[in-house]
């Protein structure tokens, strides 16, 4: 079983992506066409970028459930300044500022008054889909109309959406922050064990408020990725189902809900994954109860994997 | 170029406890310095003291002959002091480079990237200066305890300490990572490192050791160089000779045999154990740390299966791991020597962490009778002389005597036959102790078989009717009350007279 559970977590969550595909291209040969491809690379843009705040979050031993929420309410937001006053330069600024308030008043509550994650997080998750609703009222929808949403939303590079290479852009970057700063090594540090991380002379408080702003930064391009793919905004958007399959994501993609590993690569990969699933299943019409529980399912598999995982790092440390 | 570091004068009280008494202790660079002394002997607050952990009242600390002051931890990394201890800081997930240089990492030029190859490098190079072969690039959870006490060193040495304190770093070695850390001890020697050395193993202080230094009741009893001393002498002025040792009055076992091992083994943690337990009777094994005591207590509760051997209890063979419920169904208690970890739980009040055992016997018709609960939490704390504000006040807020109390409260039943304890009085202060100890005795006389590991010697010859020495997962020898001998006791204990085939 062990065997099973390295193999899996050692990139081959790559195999089992491609294995979906063939039997997806079997069961629905459109499934492989370019227009599908390029639809699905569009779908996970935003699970895509809340998976790359959340993922640094879950490494460092906590939990982001806010992001989801906070991405419809920067959307909410990216609108009502454009609907105000037709520029989408300030709506762009004021999601970005709104996010980083957001992500470091979470960090501010875990790492300085010592705050269980969890409840922080799911605390300003209600906040969050309150204002939503507060702010346009539910079953109203903005249109976003106009060159910025337009372009942002349809304009391809080399035959590639540009949302998608902001994800890949940010992916990249997150990548090179993981692995090759010393941000990561202290993230990494602080999720296996902060006595030890403090001792090395780590800032763990610094860390974890930053790690929570970035995760707020991104549920903020989250948010407008959103809206631009959609060219309209409405508070009703099912911004935790985002939420879940960001989560879904990074745990198949081997990080250890526990924190202290975990590979972007192979959460990127798991987005991949998400993405592919949720299309297939819309493409040969399964109906929507079912979906929901084939998916189950296969996050259910993908974790009892993580928790073999963790079984067999805990015997390597007796 | 040598350095050396003088602490002249030391003291150090503790409302009226004398802990350390006008303390004087050097090291020298190129040198392995012993400390040896019996538990409360003042070791590890001379050490704290050094390493900037607690303040002296007293007493002055010279670097080459310099006053300096160490106020904090950082104070004394700052003075090149290192301490190794038995629990390892290192990060489990990341690579063995990346921890050495954790927190103060090295770049590529100007940028913010990290330069991994130049760390890996510089890794090696010590690495390889000291004859040791470890990849750089592995995580540190791959590697075993001698590995990872090497990696402690090394990020010790690369962060400029000339003076590294090791706690009993043997204790969770095998024989082929002792034999490596010894060697890496000659090197660092050769290297102009000083060593300060805790141990209780004679054999590998007296391979290793430049100078000895033995500690008793927070004073310096002995210091001289190795070769112009004994291990005989050592133990002895461990101990002392002017004090009358304390034996119990003698007490008539009639009770037939409970438990009986039979060559039982497990390789890394015991081989071949015999002994037997009888009704009423108190056997006590004793050793130090990493003597297998604990392992061997915890196969006997069922807890663990992977050994050799037979267990008899009652008359019947025990089957190996079946887990700790049967073994409780079957009369069998223990009270673990991680109270906070394993015996109480912490956010429930005193009263309902009385009550877990009972909560069976206090339920009608499927319901708890609150009545008859309160009744016997009323009783197990008046039997135990547990001190709390009330049954409902949270038993975290406890002293460390009064959980381990409740911890025995647990076990007040009278379906008790054989009761394992693991450490009973640690970090307990003395008035709790003596508690504790009656408990046992009151116990034992009900006829409960009690099987006790302690690491400290005094409370050995208080308690037992009987006593096993073990030596690295072997018994020594064999004491029946009153003939207990400390010195020899001790010798057993530390390996006196065992041919460590590692320490030359």
């Amino acid at each position: 079983m062990q065997n099973i559970a390295r193999t899996l977590q050692e990139r081959n969550i790559v195999v089992v992506t491609l294995l979906c595909c063939i039997v997806f291209y079997v069961l629905s040969p459109r499934f492989l066409s370019v227009d599908n491809m390029s639809a699905i690379s569009r779908q996970i843009v935003p699970i895509g970028l809340i998976m790359l705040g959340q993922f640094f979050v879950i490494v460092s031993g906590n939990i982001d459930l806010s992001l989801g929420m906070a991405s419809v309410l920067f959307a909410v937001v990216l609108g009502v300044f454009f609907g105000l006053t037709g520029g989408v330069g300030i709506g762009l600024l004021a999601v970005i500022v709104a996010s980083l308030a957001m992500g470091f008043v979470n960090g501010a509550l875990v790492a300085k008054l010592r705050l269980p994650a969890f409840i922080v997080t799911l605390s300003t998750l209600f906040v969050a889909q309150g204002l939503s609703g507060l702010i346009i009222s539910r079953g109203q929808q903005i249109f976003l109309m106009g060159g910025f949403f337009q372009w942002a939303g349809s304009e391809k590079l080399l035959g590639i959406y540009l949302s998608v290479w902001f994800l890949i852009a940010l992916g990249g970057l997150a990548y090179v922050v993981y692995n090759h700063t010393r941000i990561g090594a202290a993230i990494i540090a602080i999720g296996n064990s902060e006595d030890n991380a403090k001792l090395a002379g780590i800032n763990v408080d610094r860390v974890k408020i930053g790690v929570f702003m970035f995760s707020g930064l991104c549920s903020g391009f989250a948010g407008i990725m959103l809206s631009t793919r959609m060219g309209f905004v409405q508070p009703g958007l099912d911004g935790n189902g985002l939420l879940l399959d960001a989560i879904a994501a990074i745990i198949i993609g081997g990080t250890l809900i526990q924190g202290g590993r975990g590979t972007i690569g192979g959460a990127l990969w798991g987005v991949a994954f998400i993405g592919i699933i949720n299309n297939a299943l819309n493409l040969l019409n399964v109906e929507d109860v079912w979906h929901q529980v084939f998916k189950g399912l296969v996050i259910l598999a993908a974790l009892g994997v993580n928790w073999l995982l963790w079984q067999s790092r805990q015997s390597e440390a007796h | 170029m040598t350095k050396r570091i003088d602490m002249t004068g030391i003291g150090k009280s503790f409302f009226a406890t004398r802990a350390l008494d006008r303390v004087d202790f050097s090291c020298v660079s190129g040198e392995v310095h012993a400390l040896v002394g019996l538990n409360g002997a003042g070791k590890s607050t001379l050490m704290k003291v050094l390493g900037g952990v607690i303040a002296c009242d007293e007493g002055a600390i010279t670097v080459d002959g310099v006053a300096v002051r160490i106020a904090s931890p950082a104070d004394a990394t700052g003075l090149g002091i290192a301490m190794i201890h038995q629990e390892y800081s290192l990060i489990n997930e990341l690579t063995v480079a990346a921890n050495i240089f954790l927190g103060r990492e090295l770049y590529l030029g100007r940028t913010p990237f990290l330069d991994k190859r130049e760390m890996a490098r510089q890794v090696r190079t010590q690495l390889d200066r000291f004859g040791l072969t470890l990849d750089p690039a592995r995580p540190v959870r791959e590697l075993n305890s001698g590995e990872k006490q090497i990696v402690e060193i090394i990020r010790a040495l690369m962060s400029n300490s000339w003076l590294i304190v090791m706690d009993e770093p043997t204790s969770a070695l095998s024989e082929e990572d002792k034999e490596r850390l010894f060697e890496f001890i000659r090197r660092m020697k050769a290297e102009g490192v000083a060593i300060i050395y805790i141990s209780h193993h004679m054999p590998e202080i007296f391979g290793i050791a430049e100078q000895v230094t033995v500690m008793r009741d927070g004073k310096i009893v002995l210091s001289e160089r190795t070769g112009d001393t004994t291990e005989a002498a050592v133990i002895q002025s461990m101990t002392g000779t002017e004090l009358d040792d304390f034996v119990k009055p003698p007490k008539q076992i009639q009770g037939d045999v409970l438990l009986e091992v039979a060559t039982l083994s497990k390789p890394q943690h015991y081989e071949n154990v015999s002994f037997s337990l009888r009704r009423g009777e108190i056997l006590v094994l004793t050793g130090l740390r990493g003597c297998g005591a604990p392992e061997l207590a915890k196969a006997i509760f069922g807890l663990d299966g992977g050994y050799s051997g037979t267990v008899n209890y009652r008359g019947k063979p025990l089957s190996p791991g079946r887990g700790p419920a049967v073994s409780v169904r079957d009369g069998m208690g223990l009270v673990t020597e991680n109270r906070d970890k394993n015996g109480i739980l912490a956010p429930l009040s005193v009263r309902d962490n009385i009550a877990l055992p009972y909560l069976e016997k206090a339920t009608r018709g499927g319901l708890i009778d609150g009545g008859r609960i309160d009744a016997l939490v009323a009783k197990a704390i008046r039997d135990t002389s547990t001190k709390t504000a009330s049954a409902a006040q949270e038993i975290r807020f406890l002293s460390g005597g009064n959980k381990q109390k409740i911890c025995f409260s647990r076990w007040l039943d009278d379906g008790l036959e054989l009761l394992i304890l693991l450490e009973p009085t640690r970090g307990i202060d003395v008035h709790a102790k003596a508690d504790i100890y009656r408990i046992i005795e009151d116990l034992a006389l009900r006829g409960v078989g009690i099987l006790v590991l302690s690491y400290e010697i005094d409370e050995v010859m208080l308690l037992a009717d009987r006593v096993i020495t073990l030596y690295q997962g072997r018994s020594v020898a064999e004491y029946a009350h009153p003939h207990f001998n400390k010195d020899r006791m001790l010798a057993d204990m530390a390996g006196v007279g065992t041919q460590a085939a590692t320490a030359h």
